[in-house]
Parts: C-alpha cells; sequence; structure tokens
C-alpha cells in the first residue's frame, strides 16, 4: 500500500468517526429542551421582538430571520453538549479514542450544522410560501446557508472549548458575542442596505 | 516488546507534582495491577498512558509506539475502561456499543457480532436496547467493560473497574479479566483495593504522592505487611474495657478504637485471640463479635514507605 493510499485509508477513517460523533449527537442532543429554547425558540422571539408592529418588508425581515435562526441553532449545541460529556465524562471517551483532535471538533461541530440547517428550511420555507420572497440566486444561497452554519457551529465549538462542566458557564461568554452580533451585523435593521432604500428589489 | 514502557513519567498540575519520575514495564500478556489511595496519581499515570493528557517529562510507548509522538497508533492497540461508567446514558447498551465500534474503526459486520457477543458475556443481551439510564451501577460497569473490548484490544487499561459493585459483577467482571489474560491481552489494572490485585495480578506497582513506591508480585509484598495485621474485637459492656488495659496483652502493637470496637495491631492474630478471651473473662465482658483483619493499603504504605523495606527484599523503586 503506497503512503499515499495509507493517507486516503486514515482519512476516511477519520471522517467517518466524525460522522459518528455527529451522529451520536443528534441521537442525544436535539430534542434536549435547552438546545429548543436556545436554538429555536430564543431567535423566534428574538425575530418576533423586532418584527411585530413595524411596517417591516418580509424581504428584509426574512434573511435576518434565516441568519438569527442559524446564528443561535448553530452555536447551540457543543456549548451545551460538551460540558454535559465533560461532567458524565464520556468525553474522554472521545479524547482518548484513535482519532485525532480534529475529528473530534469536526464531529462535534457537525451536529450544530446539521441542526442549524435543519432549522433554517422553517423561516426560509415560510418566507418563500407565506411572504412570497422571491430568490434571485440561489446559488449564493445555498453557499451563505452552508457557509454560516459551518462558521457558527465552530464558533460554538470554540466557546466550548472553555474548561467547565456547566453549559450555563459557556452559553453567558456566547451570548456576549451572539445577541451584538444581531446589532452589528444589521440582520433586521439594515443601516445603509439597498433594500432599506428599495424594498422591491429584496432577496433572500 | 513490552506492551507498556513509562520511561521517567512526571506530570504537573501549577504547583502540584502528581507523578514524580515513575518508571515501569509491562510485558506482553501480564496482568499488572497499580495501587494507590485516591490522588496517588493512578488516573493520571492511565490518562498519559492512554494518551489523554501528556507528561510534563518523560514518555511512554505502547508496544513500542510513542504514546505522545504516535498517539493514534498506540491508542488502536488498547481498550480502556475508564474509572466512571462513562457510557451515554440516553442510549440504548447497542447504541452505546456501536458508537465506540466506529470510533475505533471496527467493520459494522465484526462490531455486530462482537457487540452481541459482549453483551451475552456480560449478561446484558436482554437490556440490549433499553436506554442506560435505568441501568444499575453493576449493569453500566459491565458495559462500560464491554465497551472497552469492543475493538479487540491488545492491552487493557482498567481503571477501579470493581470498585462499589454488587457480587455477581465482581465476580463476572474478575472471571472477565482472568479470561482475558488467559488469551494473552495485556492487563493494566489500577485500584486501591490490595486483595483485588492479589486475586487477578502477576505483579504490583505500588504509587503514592506520585511516587512508585515498590513493584514486585502480590504475594512479595504481602509477605512485608504480615506484621501489620490486626483483630478487630468488640466487647460488652464496652464501657468496662480501657484502651491500655488491652494494649497491655502480649504480641499487641497498638490499639485504635473504632467506634464501639478495638483494632489491636499484631503480628500473630491467633495468639492475641487466646488473649482476648483471658482478657475478657477476667474482666467479665462479653466478646460479641472478632474479625481478624488482612492489612489495609494504608498499612501496606506505612509499610513500604518505612525504613526496612529493603531487608524484606522487595524491589524498591527510588
Amino acid at each position: 500500500m503506497t503512503e499515499f493510499e495509507e493517507q486516503c485509508g486514515q482519512l476516511c477513517t477519520e471522517l467517518h468517526a466524525a460522522w459518528a460523533i455527529a451522529k451520536k449527537d443528534i441521537r442525544i442532543y436535539y430534542l434536549k429542551p435547552n438546545i429548543i429554547v436556545s436554538g429555536m425558540l430564543f431567535p423566534l422571539f428574538m425575530f418576533l421582538a423586532f418584527a411585530v408592529g413595524r411596517p417591516a418588508e418580509p424581504t428584509v425581515m426574512i434573511p435576518g430571520l434565516i441568519a438569527i435562526t442559524i446564528l443561535f441553532s448553530a452555536s447551540s449545541i457543543e456549548p451545551v453538549s460538551i460540558p454535559i460529556e465533560r461532567r458524565m465524562k464520556t468525553f474522554d471517551r472521545l479524547l482518548s479514542a484513535p482519532i485525532s483532535l480534529h475529528t473530534v471538533v469536526l464531529g462535534e461541530s457537525l451536529s450544530g450544522f446539521l441542526y442549524s440547517l435543519g432549522i433554517a428550511f422553517v423561516p426560509l420555507i415560510a418566507g418563500i410560501v407565506l411572504f412570497r420572497v422571491p430568490i434571485i440566486g440561489f446559488a449564493a444561497l445555498v453557499a451563505g446557508l452552508l457557509l454560516t452554519s459551518f462558521c457558527f457551529a465552530t464558533m460554538g465549538t470554540l466557546f466550548a472549548a472553555y474548561p467547565t462542566e456547566n453549559p450555563g458557564d459557556i452559553m453567558s461568554m456566547l451570548n456576549l458575542v451572539r445577541l451584538p452580533l444581531i446589532f452589528v451585523s444589521s440582520s433586521f435593521q439594515a443601516y445603509s442596505s439597498p433594500w432599506n432604500r428599495s424594498p422591491k428589489s429584496g432577496s433572500s | 516488546m513490552y506492551a507498556i514502557e513509562a520511561l521517567s513519567l512526571s506530570k504537573r498540575f501549577g504547583n502540584l507534582q502528581a507523578l514524580s519520575q515513575v518508571d515501569f514495564t509491562v510485558s506482553e500478556g501480564e496482568t499488572f495491577g497499580f495501587l494507590g489511595p485516591n490522588g496517588a496519581g493512578k488516573t493520571t499515570t492511565i490518562r498519559i498512558l492512554t494518551g489523554i493528557s501528556a507528561p510534563t517529562e518523560g514518555t511512554a510507548r505502547i508496544f513500542g509506539r510513542d504514546i505522545v509522538q504516535d498517539t493514534i497508533a498506540a491508542r488502536r492497540q488498547m481498550g480502556i475502561v475508564h474509572e466512571t461508567s462513562n457510557i451515554y446514558t440516553d442510549l440504548s447498551a447497542w447504541q452505546n456499543l456501536m458508537f465506540t465500534a466506529e470510533l475505533y474503526n471496527v467493520s459494522r459486520k465484526d462490531r455486530e457480532k462482537r457487540g452481541a457477543d459482549l453483551l451475552e458475556l456480560f449478561g446484558l443481551s436482554e437490556r440490549r436496547d433499553d436506554k442506560t439510564n435505568g441501568f444499575s451501577k453493576g449493569m453500566k460497569r459491565r458495559l462500560t467493560l464491554a465497551m472497552g473490548l469492543i475493538n479487540h484490544p491488545r492491552l487493557l487499561f482498567l481503571d477501579e473497574p470493581t470498585s462499589g459493585l454488587d457480587v455477581q459483577s465482581n465476580l463476572i467482571i474478575r472471571e472477565v479479566i482472568r479470561d482475558l489474560n488467559e488469551k494473552g491481552v495485556t492487563v493494566f489494572l489500577t485500584t486501591h483495593n490490595i486483595e483485588e490485585a492479589n486475586l487477578t495480578c502477576d505483579r504490583v506497582a505500588i504509587i503514592n504522592r506520585g511516587h512508585v513506591a515498590a513493584i514486585d508480585s502480590p504475594e512479595r509484598l504481602k509477605k512485608t505487611i504480615q506484621s501489620v495485621q490486626s483483630v478487630e474485637v468488640a466487647f460488652d459492656p464496652v464501657s468496662l474495657v480501657r484502651t491500655e488495659d488491652l494494649e497491655q496483652l502480649p504480641l499487641v502493637g497498638e490499639v485504635i478504637k473504632q467506634g464501639d470496637k478495638f483494632r489491636l495491631m499484631t503480628e500473630d492474630p491467633p495468639s492475641v485471640l487466646n488473649e482476648i478471651m483471658a482478657y475478657a473473662k477476667a474482666h467479665n465482658v462479653r466478646v460479641i463479635s472478632v474479625n481478624t483483619l488482612g492489612p489495609s493499603l494504608e498499612d501496606v504504605f506505612i509499610r513500604l514507605t518505612g525504613l526496612d523495606i529493603r531487608t524484606k527484599g522487595v524491589k524498591t523503586v527510588d
């Protein structure tokens, strides 16, 4: 077996292990109450707080809602799962397995990534079907969904690296970043976006 | 080739020196016990040997593979049973086994057969699809051991495998360890139970405060601590018995009052039993229970870190 084949074999093994970790997280954490609150309900209520009673166009609000949903859902799994696993000592099982630390990080992040993609489809479909928000760049939309989901999932993993066994410690620090991000990213209130000046040309 | 080579392992956490220049080797097929009280450095040693934690100084090799430089290859040879039964309580026994097998890259066909065999071996087949949060402590421990064996390891690390378990789980686990050893699997066992080490280990290392105090076979270690055997006795009424009087009995070294009982340290328990009976008769008190006790781990440490260890012929580690 050549060195290249060996490396390919090792890569497949690592990817398989990452997928196993993601599957484990999906089974255990997706329906945990604190994940549902943080990943689904929090962005919904945040959206309602901004949207209700305001004459904002759906073409502005729906992309914002999708972005906030991804931000919160993607970064909600690991800050809960990793401290809990530290407390239960199951994280040692991952750390002592014959896989690299990168694989553990990838596997953990993958569950947040897939979770947020699934959740993001709810406002996306609602925007298209209920509010008739047009998609003007399908490839850009897909790329945006994938990229933001992946980045925010890894951001959640990064914060979960803080050595604590209490998810609340990590969530508090994470919210110091996530909440200001809602405003500085102008997801709901675009400071000088072309859509504010010309609402009819909006897109999601 | 050794299964484990620990070469001058040291580990420091801030100001705390958790391990200091720990050296030992474990041969292939050997059952090696690592004894010590809580906080002695047993788990730190296991964490270093399994690559979870890096040593501050020194190195360790698993079947010739450096655990720091070649971690993944070294880990492929081993199964690990952690001190805590670290199973996923939201998953079933079967899902726990299959997840571990996937982490160790065990093929689907092999892991399904091996998983079914292990559940049968550990008496968990009937509960295979039940979530493990309803399992007893013993069942969780047995499942943890099954997860450690799913990848057919050549070397098995067992961190306090039978601590606080019921008799049935204890017997199953000890039987499995013996069986593995007969099949040539190397077992590295940490425990604070010297009797467990006596029953299962070919050789034992005693660690205290991060230093290895002695390495030898259980029998040779036990020979060094015969003088710290004791007789535990309870009298009725206890108020008529004085510690000072018991200390005057022939062959009794020290007397420790423990609740309503007295522990008489001696090198000759049978003779002391006769003295106790004579004492009870003379003082008109009744002996309501008597037990002869082997040396506790604490006794072993006092002895092994004492002055005359070399004269007893135990191989010590400076």
